[in-house]
C-alpha cells in the first residue's frame, strides 16, 4: 500500500509536464505582409491596398486586399472584391493570368484572400502588369475599380511551369504552400490552369498528378507522401514531406488523357 | 564463513602488486550480504593485477559480459546477449547515457582501472537496484579518498604497447588527513594503429584520451560527505568498422554523496547522492574519402539523485530501500554538405526528455536451514516527451499522429533463494521479471545508420516496453582449494524490441541498402551458461578459469543480432617472493548462429596465449614495479563475433610498464 502511494506520487510528480497556452492577441493584419501597391476607387471612395507574403512572382501568389473607406479611412468588411490582371507587352498584345478570386464577400480578419498565376516577369523590354481591383462600397451602394502597377520578378527557382501540347492546348502549373514550407509534413497544392483565349484562363480539374520529392545531391526522396488530388478550381491538393532541410526537387507527373508530362519543382527548405 | 575466508585471501594475495583502496572491507561487509559477488571479485582483482589492463580487459573477462567492439577503444558491454537499452551501466550509482548515435560512447570508458574500485554487475532481471532492467546492470565504483592513512600516497606509471606504439600514462594522489582526505588521479593514453596477426595495419583505429578525477571526503562527526569531479576527454579516435571517426568526446560528472552511519538499532545505513554528467560527442569524417562530409555533433545531459537505506527492522530481515530519479536530455544532429547546394540539415536523436523516478526495495531473509531468501521489487514511472518543433515535425513524417509524451511503468520483481547444502555446495534459484524502457533511439531515432547492416533505422513511438521472465540456477562446490561454480539462465523477453525491414521505405544514406523499423516482436528467449573454477593447490599458484555462453533466438527461430561466441579464459598464475608470472589461454568457440538479418557472419573459433610477467622491489623512495608481457603470443589472426565489420584484433603485442608508488 505504501508503495503504491508513493509510486502514486512520483507519477504524478513526475507526469505534470509543463502545459503553458499561449493567449494570441488580435495582431495587426497585415504583420508579417509586403505591402504591393495601393491605389484609391475614386467613385465608391475605397483605398484599396494589395499585400502579399512576399515580392510577386512568376509563379502562385497569394494577394491580399485590404479596403477602407477613403476619407475616413475605416476598414470595408464586406464587399466584392475581384482581381483582374492585364500584362501589356512590349509587343503590343496583351493578356491575362489565372486567378483565383476572394471567395467570400466577407473580408477575414479585415483582409480579402484571393491569388494570381503571373505567367510571365514584368520588365522594361518585356511588359508591365497592372491588376485591376473591382470593388463595392456597400455604404454607397457603387461598384468601382482600381488599376495597380505591379512589379512581377522571376524567382531564383522556377515556381511556375508552362507547356504546350500538340493540339494547341496551353497549360500554366503552379505550386502552393499553404504555410512555409519546413521539415516535416506539409499541406502542398499544385495548381492547373489552361489557356482560352487573352482574357481568360480557366482550371483544369482532370489531371491526375503523381508526385515524389527527392533530394537530388543525395538520391533519395521522403516517405509518405500524398500526390495531389483535385479539390477545386484547379487546385490539387496531397502533402509532401521533407525529412531534412537542404535543397529538395518535387517531381510531378502530371495525366490527362493521352497527355502526359513530367516536370519539377526545386525548393530550399530551411 | 570458510569460504568468505578463503576469498578473502586469494583477494589479497592477488593483489600483491597493486594493493587496492579498502577491498578488505569491501570483500568482508558487503559480501556477507550478496555472497554472489566473491568469486567475481577475486576474478576482476586477479585480472588488474596487470598493470596494462583497461576497464574493458576487466569487463571482457567478467562472468556473463561480453564486449562489442568497433574499435580499439570504447568497446559496449554486452550481458548474457542484452545490450543498450536492455542493460544498465551505473557510475557510482549515477545514471549517464552516451551522446553517439553509433554507440561509440560506451559509459565504461570514463571509469579506467587507475580510479576504478570495482564493478558490481547483476545479471538477468536482478539488476535492478539501480533501474528498471531486464539484461542486468553494472556498476563501476570510483575508488575513493582513503582518510587515516599515510600523509600523502601516490603512484606514477607508464606503459607501451608495441602493437600500436601506444603509450599509457598515469598518475595518482591521495592527500589523507584525520576528518579529511583528497585525491586526484590524471591518466593520458594515446596510440596509433594497430596491426592484425598478418601484419596489415588496421587503420583508423588509433585514439588519444585523458581523464582527470578529483574526489574528497569530508567526515562530519559520524557522516561522510564526498564530493565527485571528473572529465574525460577523447580526441581522434578512430572508428575502423564505422565509416565516421570520433574528433572530439567529452564528457564530465559532478556528484555529492552524503553517507550517514549510524548506531540505530534499525536504521545501519543511509546514503543519498545529487548528481549532473553532460556528454559531448562529435563524430568525424575529415579523414575519410566519403561522398559527402558531414558533422554529427551529440549531447546527452543527465542529472539525477537517489537515497538508498539499509533497515534491520525485523530479525532476520534486512530491508534496502532506495528512491531514485533522474532527468536526461538526449539530442544528436546531423549535417551534411553536398558538393553543391545547401547544406542538408536533421537531428537524428530529436531533442527529447526523459524523466524516471523509481523505488527499490529488497529484503534479504535468513531463514533456518541457512537458507537465505533475497526478495526485490522495483516500480518506475517515466515521462518522455519529445520536444515540439523540428524533430517532431520530422517524425510526422512517420507517424502523422503520435503522442509528444509517453508515459509508462516499468516494473520488477525477482526473488533469490540460496542454499548450503552437504557442506561443500551451494545451490542458487531466481526467478524474476523485469521491464525495460524503450530508449530514445528506439523511439524517435531518424535516420540512424547501421554500418553492420547496411539499414537506416527509424525510431517507433509506440513501442511497448520489452519485458522479461528471468530463470537462473546455480550451483558451487567450495573446499580449501578449489572453487567450482556453475550456473545456467533461460530468459523469455515479450515484446522484444526488434528492428524489422519496411519495404516501403527508401534509404537516407547514399550506400544503405533499406530502412529498419523499430518494433515490438512478440518474443524472444535467451539461454546460456557461465562457469567458472578457481584451484590453487599451492600457496604459490593460482589457477582462473571461466567460461560463458549465451543462444538467443527470435520466437520464429531466428538467431538475434549481437550474442556472442562461447567464451572461455583460463588463467594460470604463479607468485614467488618479488615475482609473479601469468599464463593466459583465452578463446572462443566457432559462432554459426549468426543473424545475417543484421549484417552478422558467422565467426570461427580462435585460441590465443598471453604472457605476463612482473616484478616489484622497494627502495627509499617507495616501491617500483616492473611488468613485461606478450600477448597473442602466436601472432594469430583473428576476431570476436561481437567485433563489428570483420575488423581483426591485434597482433602480438609486448608491452611493459613501470610503476611507482609512493
Amino acid at each position: 500500500m505504501k508503495l503504491k502511494l508513493i509510486s502514486a506520487g512520483i507519477i504524478l510528480s513526475t507526469l505534470l509536464s509543463l502545459s503553458c497556452s499561449d493567449d494570441e492577441v488580435q495582431i495587426n493584419p497585415t504583420e508579417g505582409l509586403t505591402k504591393i501597391a495601393e491605389g484609391v476607387a475614386t467613385t465608391a471612395n475605397t483605398k484599396v491596398e494589395i499585400w502579399a507574403d512576399e515580392e510577386l512572382f512568376v509563379g502562385y501568389n497569394v494577394l491580399f486586399a485590404k479596403l477602407s473607406d477613403a476619407t475616413t479611412g475605416e476598414a470595408i468588411n464586406e464587399s466584392v472584391v475581384q482581381f483582374t490582371p492585364m500584362m501589356s507587352m512590349v509587343s503590343g498584345m496583351k493578356h491575362s493570368a489565372p486567378v483565383d478570386n476572394p471567395i467570400s464577400e466577407q473580408a477575414i480578419n479585415s483582409l480579402f484572400q484571393g491569388a494570381v498565376n503571373f505567367i510571365m516577369p514584368s520588365g522594361t523590354d518585356i511588359g508591365s502588369w497592372k491588376l485591376k481591383v473591382k470593388v463595392q462600397n456597400q455604404i454607397r451602394n457603387v461598384e468601382d475599380f482600381v488599376e495597380l502597377d505591379l512589379n512581377v520578378v522571376t524567382p531564383e527557382k522556377t515556381r511556375m511551369h508552362s507547356f504546350a501540347t500538340e493540339d494547341g492546348m496551353k497549360y500554366f502549373v503552379a505550386y502552393h504552400f499553404t504555410e512555409k514550407p519546413k521539415v516535416g509534413v506539409n499541406d502542398f497544392e499544385v495548381t492547373i490552369h489552361t489557356k482560352e483565349s487573352m482574357d481568360s484562363f480557366p482550371p483544369v480539374a482532370d489531371f491526375t498528378i503523381s508526385m515524389e520529392p527527392e533530394m537530388p545531391s543525395m538520391g533519395h526522396g521522403s516517405p509518405n507522401n500524398v500526390s495531389p488530388t483535385h479539390t477545386q478550381n484547379g487546385h490539387y491538393t496531397g502533402k509532401v514531406n521533407f525529412t531534412m532541410t537542404g535543397d529538395w526537387r518535387i517531381h510531378l507527373n502530371l495525366s490527362r488523357g493521352e497527355l502526359a508530362k513530367e516536370l519539377y519543382f526545386d525548393l530550399d527548405i530551411d | 564463513m570458510r569460504i568468505l575466508f578463503y576469498t578473502f585471501l586469494v583477494t589479497v594475495t592477488s593483489i600483491v602488486t597493486q594493493a587496492q583502496d579498502s577491498l578488505q572491507t569491501r570483500v568482508l561487509s558487503e559480501v556477507v550480504i550478496q555472497s554472489v559477488q566473491t568469486e567475481e571479485d577475486t576474478l576482476q582483482n586477479f585480472y588488474r593485477a596487470n598493470q596494462s589492463a583497461n576497464t574493458e580487459d576487466i569487463l571482457s573477462r567478467m562472468n556473463g559480459v561480453y564486449l562489442i567492439r568497433r574499435s580499439a577503444y570504447g568497446q559496449e558491454p554486452v550481458i548474457r546477449g542484452m545490450s543498450g537499452g536492455q542493460i544498465n551501466v551505473t557510475i557510482d550509482g549515477m545514471r549517464m547515457f552516451g551522446a553517439c548515435t553509433d554507440k561509440m560512447d560506451p559509459v565504461t570508458i570514463y571509469v579506467e582501472p587507475q580510479n576504478l574500485k570495482s564493478i558490481d554487475a547483476s545479471l538477468g532481471t536482478n539488476g535492478s537496484a539501480m533501474g528498471s532492467t531486464i539484461g542486468g546492470s553494472l556498476n563501476l565504483r570510483l575508488a575513493e579518498p582513503l582518510m587515516n592513512q599515510k600523509k600523502v600516497t601516490g603512484r606514477a606509471g607508464i606503459g607501451y604497447q608495441s602493437i600500436s606504439n601506444g603509450i599509457n600514462y598515469y598518475t595518482d594522489a591521495n592527500f589523507s588527513q584525520q576528518k579529511s582526505a583528497y585525491r586526484a588521479s590524471f591518466i593520458y593514453r594515446k596510440s596509433q594503429n594497430y596491426k592484425d596477426g598478418l601484419g596489415q595495419t588496421v587503420n583508423f583505429s588509433q585514439f588519444e584520451k585523458t581523464n582527470l578525477s578529483l574526489a574528497g571526503k569530508w567526515g562530519i562527526r559520524k557522516d561522510t560527505l564526498k564530493a565527485n569531479f571528473l572529465v574525460d576527454e577523447g580526441r581522434n579516435i578512430g572508428f575502423p568498422a564505422l565509416p565516421m571517426d570520433v574528433g572530439k568526446a567529452r564528457a564530465s560528472m559532478y556528484a555529492l554523496t552524503y553517507i550517514r552511519h549510524t548506531d540505530s538499532r534499525w536504521l545501519k545505513n543511509l546514503e543519498a547522492k545529487v548528481y549532473a554528467n553532460e556528454v559531448y560527442h562529435q563524430m568525424d569524417d575529415s579523414q575519410r574519402e566519403v561522398l559527402m562530409h558531414m558533422d554529427m555533433p551529440g549531447w546527452s545531459n543527465t542529472y539525477g539523485a537517489y537515497a538508498d537505506a539499509k533497515i534491520k527492522a525485523l530479525k532476520n530481515h534486512t530491508l534496502q530501500f532506495r528512491t531514485d530519479v533522474y532527468h536526461n536530455r538526449a539530442l544528436a544532429e546531423m549535417v551534411m554538405y553536398p558538393s553543391d547546394g545547401a547544406s542538408m540539415y536533421m537531428q537524428t536523436w530529436p531533442s527529447s526528455y526523459r524523466t524516471v523516478a523509481g523505488v527499490y526495495i529488497a529484503d534479504d531473509i535468513k531463514l533456518p536451514g541457512r537458507l537465505r531468501v533475497n526478495i526485490n521489487a522495483r516500480l518506475d514511472a517515466a515521462n518522455t516527451s519529445i520536444e515540439e518543433g523540428f524533430g517532431k515535425d520530422q517524425l510526422y513524417v512517420f507517424y502523422p499522429q503520435f503522442e509528444s509524451t509517453i508515459k509508462k511503468l516499468t516494473k520488477s520483481l525477482n526473488a533469490t533463494a540460496r542454499k548450503p547444502v552437504l557442506n561443500n555446495f551451494v545451490l542458487t534459484f531466481h526467478a524474476g521479471y523485469g521491464e525495460r524502457l524503450p530508449t530514445q533511439a528506439e523511439l524517435y531515432g531518424f535516420y540512424l545508420f547501421n554500418r553492420q547492416d547496411v539499414h537506416d533505422y527509424i525510431g517507433n513511438p509506440n513501442l511497448k516496453v520489452e519485458k522479461s521472465l528471468a530463470s537462473d540456477f546455480g550451483i558451487g562446490f567450495f573446499n580449501n582449494w578449489l572453487e567450482l561454480n556453475g550456473t545456467a539462465f533461460y530468459q523469455y523477453n515479450p515484446d522484444y524490441i526488434l528492428a524489422h525491414i519496411d519495404t516501403q521505405l527508401d534509404a537516407m544514406t547514399p550506400g544503405a541498402n533499406g530502412v529498419k523499423v523499430y518494433e515490438n516482436i512478440s518474443d524472444a528467449k535467451f539461454w546460456g551458461a557461465e562457469f567458472s573454477l578457481l584451484v590453487s593447490p599451492m600457496k604459490n599458484i593460482q589457477l582462473i578459469s571461466n567460461l560463458k555462453g549465451t543462444r538467443a533466438e527470435t520466437s520464429a527461430g531466428e538467431p538475434l543480432p549481437f550474442i556472442p561466441a562461447f567464451k572461455k579464459v583460463t588463467s594460470l598464475r604463479f607468485e614467488k617472493n618479488k615475482f609473479n608470472a601469468q599464463l593466459e589461454w583465452e578463446g572462443a568457440l566457432a559462432q554459426t548462429h549468426a543473424s545475417e538479418n543484421f549484417g552478422e557472419q558467422n565467426t570461427p573459433g580462435y585460441s590465443i596465449f598471453n604472457l605476463r610477467a612482473g616484478y616489484h622491489t622497494h627502495n627509499r623512495l617507495g616501491q617500483w614495479s616492473f611488468s613485461l608481457g606478450i600477448e597473442n603470443l602466436t601472432d594469430k589472426y583473428y576476431r570476436e563475433h561481437l567485433d563489428w565489420g570483420g575488423i581483426p584484433r591485434p597482433g602480438r603485442n609486448l608491452y611493459s610498464t613501470v610503476e611507482f608508488r609512493f
